[in-house]
Protein backbone atom coordinates (compact mmCIF):
# COMPACT_ATOMS: atom_id res chain seq x y z
CA UNK A 1 0.00 0.00 0.00
CA UNK A 2 0.89 3.47 -0.37
CA UNK A 3 0.56 6.31 2.71
CA UNK A 4 1.54 9.67 2.65
CA UNK A 5 3.61 10.11 6.15
CA UNK A 6 4.30 13.57 7.09
CA UNK A 7 6.07 14.87 10.10
CA UNK A 8 3.79 14.52 12.72
CA UNK A 9 3.55 10.68 12.26
CA UNK A 10 7.75 10.13 11.55
CA UNK A 11 8.16 8.96 14.98
CA UNK A 12 5.24 6.33 15.01
CA UNK A 13 6.83 4.95 11.76
CA UNK A 14 10.74 5.43 12.20
CA UNK A 15 11.48 2.16 10.48
CA UNK A 16 9.97 3.01 7.64
CA UNK A 17 11.49 6.37 6.89
CA UNK A 18 14.67 4.50 8.16
CA UNK A 19 14.34 2.36 5.39
CA UNK A 20 13.86 5.40 2.50
CA UNK A 21 17.32 6.90 4.07
CA UNK A 22 19.07 3.90 3.66
CA UNK A 23 17.13 2.81 0.35
CA UNK A 24 18.28 6.11 -0.92
CA UNK A 25 22.04 6.10 0.21
CA UNK A 26 21.77 2.66 -1.99
CA UNK A 27 20.33 4.35 -4.70
CA UNK A 28 21.46 7.63 -5.27
CA UNK A 29 25.05 7.46 -3.42
CA UNK A 30 25.97 4.16 -4.70
CA UNK A 31 24.59 3.22 -7.89
CA UNK A 32 23.87 6.25 -8.91
CA UNK A 33 26.36 7.98 -7.85
CA UNK A 34 24.43 11.79 -7.83
CA UNK A 35 26.45 14.31 -5.60
CA UNK A 36 24.87 13.26 -2.45
CA UNK A 37 26.25 12.78 1.20
CA UNK A 38 25.70 9.99 3.20
CA UNK A 39 25.15 9.76 6.31
CA UNK A 40 26.07 6.63 7.47
CA UNK A 41 24.19 4.19 5.86
CA UNK A 42 21.71 6.68 5.08
CA UNK A 43 21.01 9.60 2.51
CA UNK A 44 19.68 12.41 4.12
CA UNK A 45 19.36 16.40 3.25
CA UNK A 46 18.85 19.82 4.75
CA UNK A 47 15.35 19.29 3.08
CA UNK A 48 14.67 16.26 4.93
CA UNK A 49 14.98 18.88 8.06
CA UNK A 50 11.88 20.69 6.95
CA UNK A 51 9.02 18.13 7.37
CA UNK A 52 8.39 16.79 4.12
CA UNK A 53 6.01 14.43 2.89
CA UNK A 54 6.75 11.03 2.18
CA UNK A 55 4.85 8.84 -0.06
CA UNK A 56 5.82 5.51 0.67
CA UNK A 57 5.23 2.00 -0.73
CA UNK A 58 5.01 -0.38 1.99
CA UNK A 59 3.59 -3.63 2.71
CA UNK A 60 0.14 -3.96 4.43
CA UNK A 61 1.86 -4.60 7.80
CA UNK A 62 3.76 -1.41 7.40
CA UNK A 63 7.25 -3.73 7.61
CA UNK A 64 8.36 -3.43 4.44
CA UNK A 65 9.18 -0.88 2.37
CA UNK A 66 8.83 -1.18 -1.44
CA UNK A 67 9.60 2.54 -2.49
CA UNK A 68 9.53 6.24 -1.87
CA UNK A 69 9.78 9.81 -2.65
CA UNK A 70 9.92 13.17 -1.00
CA UNK A 71 7.27 15.81 -1.80
CA UNK A 72 7.37 19.30 -0.73
CA UNK A 73 5.30 22.57 -1.61
CA UNK A 74 6.92 25.13 -4.58
CA UNK A 75 5.45 27.52 -2.20
CA UNK A 76 8.52 26.81 0.34
CA UNK A 77 11.87 26.26 0.06
CA UNK A 78 13.05 23.12 -2.16
CA UNK A 79 15.76 21.38 -4.02
CA UNK A 80 14.97 22.17 -7.12
CA UNK A 81 14.47 25.51 -6.81
CA UNK A 82 17.49 25.90 -4.71
CA UNK A 83 20.04 23.43 -6.39
CA UNK A 84 18.88 23.52 -10.12
CA UNK A 85 18.09 26.94 -10.01
CA UNK A 86 20.72 27.70 -12.85
CA UNK A 87 20.59 24.39 -14.35
CA UNK A 88 16.75 24.37 -14.53
CA UNK A 89 15.25 27.58 -14.66
CA UNK A 90 12.50 26.83 -16.27
CA UNK A 91 11.69 24.17 -13.80
CA UNK A 92 12.81 26.28 -10.45
CA UNK A 93 10.08 28.91 -11.74
CA UNK A 94 6.82 27.51 -11.56
CA UNK A 95 6.08 28.11 -7.74
CA UNK A 96 2.39 28.61 -6.36
CA UNK A 97 0.47 26.52 -4.27
CA UNK A 98 -0.90 23.26 -6.50
CA UNK A 99 2.30 22.58 -7.63
CA UNK A 100 4.66 20.49 -5.68
CA UNK A 101 8.06 19.01 -6.23
CA UNK A 102 9.07 15.34 -5.84
CA UNK A 103 12.71 14.18 -5.14
CA UNK A 104 14.58 11.25 -4.61
CA UNK A 105 12.24 8.72 -5.81
CA UNK A 106 13.40 5.39 -5.78
CA UNK A 107 11.97 1.48 -5.51
CA UNK A 108 13.31 -1.27 -3.28
CA UNK A 109 14.41 -3.83 -6.04
CA UNK A 110 15.17 -6.61 -3.82
CA UNK A 111 12.28 -6.28 -1.75
CA UNK A 112 10.14 -6.52 -4.62
CA UNK A 113 11.49 -8.72 -6.25
CA UNK A 114 11.15 -11.45 -3.12
CA UNK A 115 7.54 -10.04 -1.87
CA UNK A 116 6.12 -8.93 -5.37
CA UNK A 117 8.10 -10.88 -8.46
CA UNK A 118 5.63 -10.28 -10.65
CA UNK A 119 6.21 -6.98 -11.04
CA UNK A 120 9.17 -5.43 -12.57
CA UNK A 121 11.21 -2.23 -12.27
CA UNK A 122 8.95 -0.09 -14.82
CA UNK A 123 6.20 -1.21 -13.73
CA UNK A 124 6.71 -0.60 -9.76
CA UNK A 125 8.00 2.75 -10.71
CA UNK A 126 4.22 3.70 -12.77
CA UNK A 127 2.71 2.59 -9.93
CA UNK A 128 4.75 4.83 -7.82
CA UNK A 129 4.03 7.28 -10.13
CA UNK A 130 0.31 6.66 -9.87
CA UNK A 131 -0.21 6.69 -6.49
CA UNK A 132 1.60 9.81 -6.03
CA UNK A 133 -1.41 11.03 -8.78
CA UNK A 134 -4.27 10.09 -6.25
CA UNK A 135 -2.40 11.71 -3.55
CA UNK A 136 -1.93 14.53 -4.76
CA UNK A 137 -5.48 14.91 -6.38
CA UNK A 138 -6.64 14.25 -2.81
CA UNK A 139 -4.90 17.50 -1.89
CA UNK A 140 -5.35 20.17 -4.09
CA UNK A 141 -2.47 19.43 -6.41
CA UNK A 142 -2.40 19.89 -10.02
CA UNK A 143 1.23 19.74 -11.39
CA UNK A 144 4.15 17.84 -9.97
CA UNK A 145 7.84 18.93 -10.89
CA UNK A 146 10.05 16.33 -10.58
CA UNK A 147 13.72 15.35 -11.29
CA UNK A 148 14.68 11.42 -12.96
CA UNK A 149 16.88 9.58 -14.57
CA UNK A 150 16.60 9.90 -18.55
CA UNK A 151 15.10 6.35 -19.27
CA UNK A 152 12.36 6.92 -16.85
CA UNK A 153 10.51 9.02 -19.03
CA UNK A 154 9.09 6.38 -21.53
CA UNK A 155 8.25 4.58 -18.31
CA UNK A 156 6.57 6.91 -17.55
CA UNK A 157 4.81 7.60 -20.87
CA UNK A 158 4.37 4.03 -21.12
CA UNK A 159 2.24 4.28 -17.59
CA UNK A 160 -0.26 6.77 -18.88
CA UNK A 161 1.43 9.72 -17.52
CA UNK A 162 2.21 13.30 -19.22
CA UNK A 163 5.61 14.53 -18.62
CA UNK A 164 7.01 17.36 -20.32
CA UNK A 165 10.93 17.92 -20.03
CA UNK A 166 11.74 21.56 -18.74
CA UNK A 167 15.45 20.69 -18.29
CA UNK A 168 18.23 18.37 -18.45
CA UNK A 169 21.49 18.55 -16.86
CA UNK A 170 24.79 16.97 -16.71
CA UNK A 171 27.29 16.75 -14.05
CA UNK A 172 25.37 15.14 -11.46
CA UNK A 173 26.03 11.19 -11.82
CA UNK A 174 26.62 8.78 -14.28
CA UNK A 175 23.79 9.88 -16.35
CA UNK A 176 22.27 13.06 -17.11
CA UNK A 177 19.54 14.01 -14.46
CA UNK A 178 16.03 15.51 -16.40
CA UNK A 179 13.27 18.02 -14.63
CA UNK A 180 10.25 17.75 -15.77
CA UNK A 181 6.54 18.30 -15.29
CA UNK A 182 3.47 15.97 -14.46
CA UNK A 183 -0.18 16.89 -15.06
CA UNK A 184 -2.25 15.58 -12.09
CA UNK A 185 -5.99 15.13 -13.05
CA UNK A 186 -9.04 12.54 -13.25
CA UNK A 187 -7.93 12.48 -17.07
CA UNK A 188 -4.30 11.32 -16.58
CA UNK A 189 -5.69 8.85 -13.77
CA UNK A 190 -8.14 7.25 -15.57
CA UNK A 191 -5.59 7.16 -18.30
CA UNK A 192 -3.14 6.11 -16.03
CA UNK A 193 -5.10 3.23 -14.60
CA UNK A 194 -6.20 2.29 -17.98
CA UNK A 195 -2.42 1.40 -19.19
CA UNK A 196 -1.49 -0.26 -15.94
CA UNK A 197 -4.55 -2.33 -15.86
CA UNK A 198 -5.32 -1.31 -12.47
CA UNK A 199 -8.68 -0.85 -10.96
CA UNK A 200 -8.25 0.15 -7.51
CA UNK A 201 -7.28 2.99 -5.59
CA UNK A 202 -3.41 2.47 -4.83
CA UNK A 203 -2.90 6.10 -2.65
CA UNK A 204 -4.28 4.76 1.10
CA UNK A 205 -5.73 7.99 2.60
CA UNK A 206 -5.81 8.27 6.04
CA UNK A 207 -9.07 7.29 8.50
CA UNK A 208 -11.41 10.10 9.17
CA UNK A 209 -13.45 10.06 12.73
CA UNK A 210 -16.61 10.63 12.69
CA UNK A 211 -17.47 13.86 14.05
CA UNK A 212 -21.21 13.73 13.06
CA UNK A 213 -21.34 10.69 16.09
CA UNK A 214 -19.48 13.10 18.50
CA UNK A 215 -21.69 16.67 18.40
CA UNK A 216 -24.63 13.90 18.86
CA UNK A 217 -23.50 12.16 21.87
CA UNK A 218 -22.53 15.78 23.24
CA UNK A 219 -25.94 16.98 22.76
CA UNK A 220 -27.89 13.51 24.26
CA UNK A 221 -24.88 13.83 27.12
CA UNK B 1 -14.42 23.51 -12.32
CA UNK B 2 -17.83 25.23 -12.98
CA UNK B 3 -18.16 28.75 -12.81
CA UNK B 4 -20.10 29.17 -9.49
CA UNK B 5 -17.10 27.55 -7.93
CA UNK B 6 -14.66 30.32 -9.89
CA UNK B 7 -17.03 33.23 -9.11
CA UNK B 8 -16.94 32.21 -5.42
CA UNK B 9 -12.88 32.03 -5.43
CA UNK B 10 -12.60 34.89 -7.53
CA UNK B 11 -14.59 36.66 -5.21
CA UNK B 12 -12.88 36.17 -2.02
CA UNK B 13 -9.28 36.42 -3.38
CA UNK B 14 -10.18 39.96 -4.66
CA UNK B 15 -11.88 40.86 -1.06
CA UNK B 16 -8.25 39.92 0.66
CA UNK B 17 -6.70 41.88 -1.77
CA UNK B 18 -9.09 45.01 -1.15
CA UNK B 19 -8.91 44.14 3.08
CA UNK B 20 -7.20 46.76 5.40
CA UNK B 21 -6.12 43.57 7.18
CA UNK B 22 -6.29 40.01 7.73
CA UNK B 23 -8.95 40.17 10.38
CA UNK B 24 -10.76 42.05 7.71
CA UNK B 25 -10.00 39.34 5.14
CA UNK B 26 -11.70 36.42 6.89
CA UNK B 27 -14.62 37.62 7.64
CA UNK B 28 -14.89 38.26 3.75
CA UNK B 29 -13.85 34.62 3.08
CA UNK B 30 -16.20 33.14 5.79
CA UNK B 31 -19.09 35.11 3.97
CA UNK B 32 -18.03 34.12 0.42
CA UNK B 33 -18.09 30.41 1.48
CA UNK B 34 -21.14 30.26 4.26
CA UNK B 35 -18.55 28.36 6.24
CA UNK B 36 -19.29 28.98 10.31
CA UNK B 37 -15.78 30.66 10.96
CA UNK B 38 -12.23 31.51 9.45
CA UNK B 39 -9.25 31.26 11.53
CA UNK B 40 -5.87 32.27 10.88
CA UNK B 41 -2.89 31.76 12.52
CA UNK B 42 1.15 32.19 11.59
CA UNK B 43 3.59 31.08 13.99
CA UNK B 44 6.77 32.89 14.46
CA UNK B 45 9.34 30.49 14.33
CA UNK B 46 9.46 27.16 12.50
CA UNK B 47 10.05 24.52 14.78
CA UNK B 48 7.98 24.46 18.14
CA UNK B 49 8.09 27.99 19.37
CA UNK B 50 4.37 29.00 19.05
CA UNK B 51 5.02 32.00 21.99
CA UNK B 52 4.00 35.06 20.14
CA UNK B 53 2.15 33.89 17.22
CA UNK B 54 -0.03 36.30 15.06
CA UNK B 55 -3.74 34.68 15.20
CA UNK B 56 -6.67 36.06 13.12
CA UNK B 57 -10.24 34.41 14.35
CA UNK B 58 -13.94 35.02 13.61
CA UNK B 59 -14.82 32.57 17.05
CA UNK B 60 -16.58 34.57 19.25
CA UNK B 61 -14.48 36.34 21.69
CA UNK B 62 -15.91 34.26 24.89
CA UNK B 63 -14.87 30.87 23.20
CA UNK B 64 -10.83 33.14 22.35
CA UNK B 65 -10.34 33.51 25.80
CA UNK B 66 -11.46 30.39 27.48
CA UNK B 67 -8.97 28.70 24.51
CA UNK B 68 -5.89 31.12 25.48
CA UNK B 69 -7.27 30.71 29.56
CA UNK B 70 -7.12 27.02 29.30
CA UNK B 71 -3.88 26.88 27.22
CA UNK B 72 -6.29 24.63 24.90
CA UNK B 73 -3.22 25.67 22.17
CA UNK B 74 -0.76 23.31 23.95
CA UNK B 75 -3.20 20.46 22.97
CA UNK B 76 -5.32 21.16 19.83
CA UNK B 77 -4.67 18.65 17.63
CA UNK B 78 -5.29 20.97 14.68
CA UNK B 79 -2.96 23.58 15.62
CA UNK B 80 0.00 20.98 17.01
CA UNK B 81 0.21 18.77 13.63
CA UNK B 82 -0.67 21.41 11.67
CA UNK B 83 2.68 23.52 12.09
CA UNK B 84 4.15 19.99 10.97
CA UNK B 85 1.85 18.74 8.29
CA UNK B 86 2.16 20.40 5.12
CA UNK B 87 -0.28 18.51 3.16
CA UNK B 88 -4.12 20.23 3.76
CA UNK B 89 -6.22 18.05 6.03
CA UNK B 90 -9.75 17.78 7.57
CA UNK B 91 -9.93 17.87 11.09
CA UNK B 92 -11.41 14.61 11.58
CA UNK B 93 -7.85 12.91 10.12
CA UNK B 94 -6.23 14.60 13.50
CA UNK B 95 -4.68 12.27 15.88
CA UNK B 96 -7.23 12.21 18.94
CA UNK B 97 -5.71 12.27 22.80
CA UNK B 98 -7.37 12.61 25.94
CA UNK B 99 -6.98 16.06 26.22
CA UNK B 100 -7.83 16.95 22.97
CA UNK B 101 -11.26 15.29 23.75
CA UNK B 102 -11.87 17.88 26.63
CA UNK B 103 -11.10 20.31 23.98
CA UNK B 104 -13.21 18.93 21.76
CA UNK B 105 -16.39 19.03 24.26
CA UNK B 106 -15.83 21.97 25.53
CA UNK B 107 -16.12 23.69 22.12
CA UNK B 108 -19.00 21.64 21.55
CA UNK B 109 -20.43 23.11 24.60
CA UNK B 110 -19.80 26.67 23.74
CA UNK B 111 -21.70 26.00 20.38
CA UNK B 112 -19.08 25.34 18.37
CA UNK B 113 -19.16 23.02 15.13
CA UNK B 114 -16.64 19.54 14.63
CA UNK B 115 -15.88 19.80 11.22
CA UNK B 116 -12.77 21.58 9.94
CA UNK B 117 -10.37 21.81 7.16
CA UNK B 118 -6.94 23.17 7.43
CA UNK B 119 -4.22 24.52 4.88
CA UNK B 120 -0.59 24.23 6.01
CA UNK B 121 1.17 27.15 4.18
CA UNK B 122 5.02 27.57 4.24
CA UNK B 123 6.81 30.23 1.88
CA UNK B 124 10.09 30.57 0.50
CA UNK B 125 12.19 32.06 3.69
CA UNK B 126 10.36 29.20 5.69
CA UNK B 127 7.63 31.03 7.58
CA UNK B 128 4.91 28.79 8.75
CA UNK B 129 1.30 29.35 9.07
CA UNK B 130 -1.95 27.47 9.03
CA UNK B 131 -5.45 28.97 7.49
CA UNK B 132 -8.21 27.04 8.96
CA UNK B 133 -12.29 26.57 8.12
CA UNK B 134 -14.49 25.33 10.43
CA UNK B 135 -17.98 24.44 9.82
CA UNK B 136 -21.58 22.75 11.05
CA UNK B 137 -21.92 20.81 7.39
CA UNK B 138 -21.70 17.11 7.86
CA UNK B 139 -19.44 14.87 7.06
CA UNK B 140 -19.65 13.35 3.89
CA UNK B 141 -21.14 16.90 2.80
CA UNK B 142 -17.72 18.61 3.73
CA UNK B 143 -15.50 16.07 2.60
CA UNK B 144 -17.44 16.88 -1.12
CA UNK B 145 -17.17 20.43 -0.30
CA UNK B 146 -13.47 20.44 0.30
CA UNK B 147 -12.53 18.01 -2.08
CA UNK B 148 -14.08 20.78 -5.17
CA UNK B 149 -12.49 23.16 -3.25
CA UNK B 150 -9.22 22.02 -2.38
CA UNK B 151 -6.90 24.01 -5.10
CA UNK B 152 -9.03 27.24 -4.55
CA UNK B 153 -8.76 27.07 -0.55
CA UNK B 154 -4.93 26.93 -0.98
CA UNK B 155 -4.51 29.61 -3.03
CA UNK B 156 -6.70 31.91 -0.50
CA UNK B 157 -4.53 30.63 2.47
CA UNK B 158 -1.51 31.51 0.78
CA UNK B 159 -2.77 35.02 -0.35
CA UNK B 160 -3.84 36.00 3.17
CA UNK B 161 -0.47 35.15 4.53
CA UNK B 162 0.85 37.37 2.29
CA UNK B 163 -1.36 40.07 3.85
CA UNK B 164 -0.05 38.61 7.35
CA UNK B 165 2.97 39.11 6.37
CA UNK B 166 2.65 42.65 5.33
CA UNK B 167 0.81 43.39 8.52
CA UNK B 168 3.35 41.78 10.62
CA UNK B 169 6.44 42.70 9.13
CA UNK B 170 5.65 45.47 6.84
CA UNK B 171 6.97 43.57 3.93
CA UNK B 172 6.17 44.66 0.51
CA UNK B 173 6.47 42.42 -2.04
CA UNK B 174 9.16 43.53 -4.15
CA UNK B 175 8.58 43.60 -7.99
CA UNK B 176 7.42 39.89 -8.98
CA UNK B 177 10.60 37.45 -10.43
CA UNK B 178 8.62 36.66 -13.13
CA UNK B 179 10.58 33.79 -14.82
CA UNK B 180 11.73 33.59 -18.69
CA UNK B 181 9.01 30.36 -19.61
CA UNK B 182 5.85 32.22 -17.56
CA UNK B 183 6.92 35.53 -19.03
CA UNK B 184 6.86 33.93 -22.76
CA UNK B 185 3.31 32.03 -21.84
CA UNK B 186 1.88 35.65 -20.66
CA UNK B 187 3.10 37.37 -23.59
CA UNK B 188 1.60 34.71 -25.83
CA UNK B 189 -1.59 35.10 -23.80
CA UNK B 190 -1.88 38.53 -24.49
CA UNK B 191 -2.11 38.37 -28.14
CA UNK B 192 -5.24 35.77 -27.58
CA UNK B 193 -3.60 32.79 -27.97
CA UNK B 194 -5.75 29.83 -27.04
CA UNK B 195 -3.23 27.56 -24.32
CA UNK B 196 -3.45 24.56 -26.85
CA UNK B 197 -1.43 27.60 -29.13
CA UNK B 198 1.12 28.17 -26.81
CA UNK B 199 1.52 24.88 -26.05
CA UNK B 200 2.54 24.21 -29.61
CA UNK B 201 4.52 26.86 -30.50
CA UNK B 202 6.30 26.58 -27.03
CA UNK B 203 6.74 22.90 -27.15
CA UNK B 204 5.08 22.08 -24.05
CA UNK B 205 1.90 19.99 -23.18
CA UNK B 206 -1.27 22.29 -22.50
CA UNK B 207 -1.21 21.08 -18.34
CA UNK B 208 2.59 22.60 -18.25
CA UNK B 209 1.49 25.62 -20.19
CA UNK B 210 -1.46 26.32 -17.60
CA UNK B 211 0.74 25.72 -14.96
CA UNK B 212 3.12 28.38 -15.60
CA UNK B 213 0.30 31.28 -16.13
CA UNK B 214 -1.21 29.98 -12.32
CA UNK B 215 2.36 30.64 -11.34
CA UNK B 216 2.87 33.85 -12.94
CA UNK B 217 -0.59 34.80 -12.56
CA UNK B 218 -0.17 34.25 -8.56
CA UNK B 219 3.32 36.57 -8.58
CA UNK B 220 1.46 39.45 -10.12
CA UNK B 221 -1.48 38.42 -7.45
CA UNK B 222 -4.70 38.32 -10.30
CA UNK B 223 -7.49 36.04 -9.57
CA UNK B 224 -7.70 34.75 -13.32
CA UNK B 225 -5.65 35.35 -16.15
CA UNK B 226 -6.54 38.28 -18.55
CA UNK B 227 -6.32 40.50 -15.08
CA UNK B 228 -2.75 39.06 -14.96
CA UNK B 229 -2.10 39.84 -18.50
CA UNK B 230 -2.86 43.55 -17.62
CA UNK B 231 -0.52 43.90 -14.49
CA UNK B 232 2.17 42.06 -16.66
CA UNK B 233 2.07 44.60 -19.66
CA UNK B 234 1.98 47.36 -16.94
CA UNK B 235 4.52 46.28 -15.27
CA UNK B 236 6.52 46.44 -18.45
CA UNK B 237 7.53 42.60 -17.72
CA UNK B 238 5.79 41.97 -21.17
CA UNK B 239 4.74 44.39 -24.30
CA UNK B 240 1.93 44.46 -26.47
Amino acid sequence: MFIALQAHNYAKHLHLVQQYYRLRKRVFCDLLQWDCTPTGDEERDYYDTLGPVYLLWCSSDMAVLYGGMRLMPTTGPTLLYDVFRRTFPNAAELSAPGIWEGTRMCIHEANLKRDHPDIEPGRAFGLMLLALCECAMAHGIHTMISNYEPHLKRVYQRAGAVVDELGRADGYGNRPVCCGSFDVSAEIHARMQAAMEVDIPLYRRPPLHNAEVMNKHNIAA
Amino acid sequence: MNDKHHDVFASAFEAIKRARDVAQAIVAIKDAYGVDHVTYHMAHMISGNYDQPFVRTTYPDSWVSRYLQHGYVKVDPVVQEGFVRQLPFEWREVTMTDAALVLMQDALAHGLAMNGYSVPIVDKVGRRALFSLNTSMADEDWTAFVSGEAEHLSELGHRLHRLAVFEVYGEHDPVPRIGPRERECLALAAQGKEYTVIAQLLDLSEHTVRAYLKSARLKLDCSNIPQAVGKAVKLRIISL
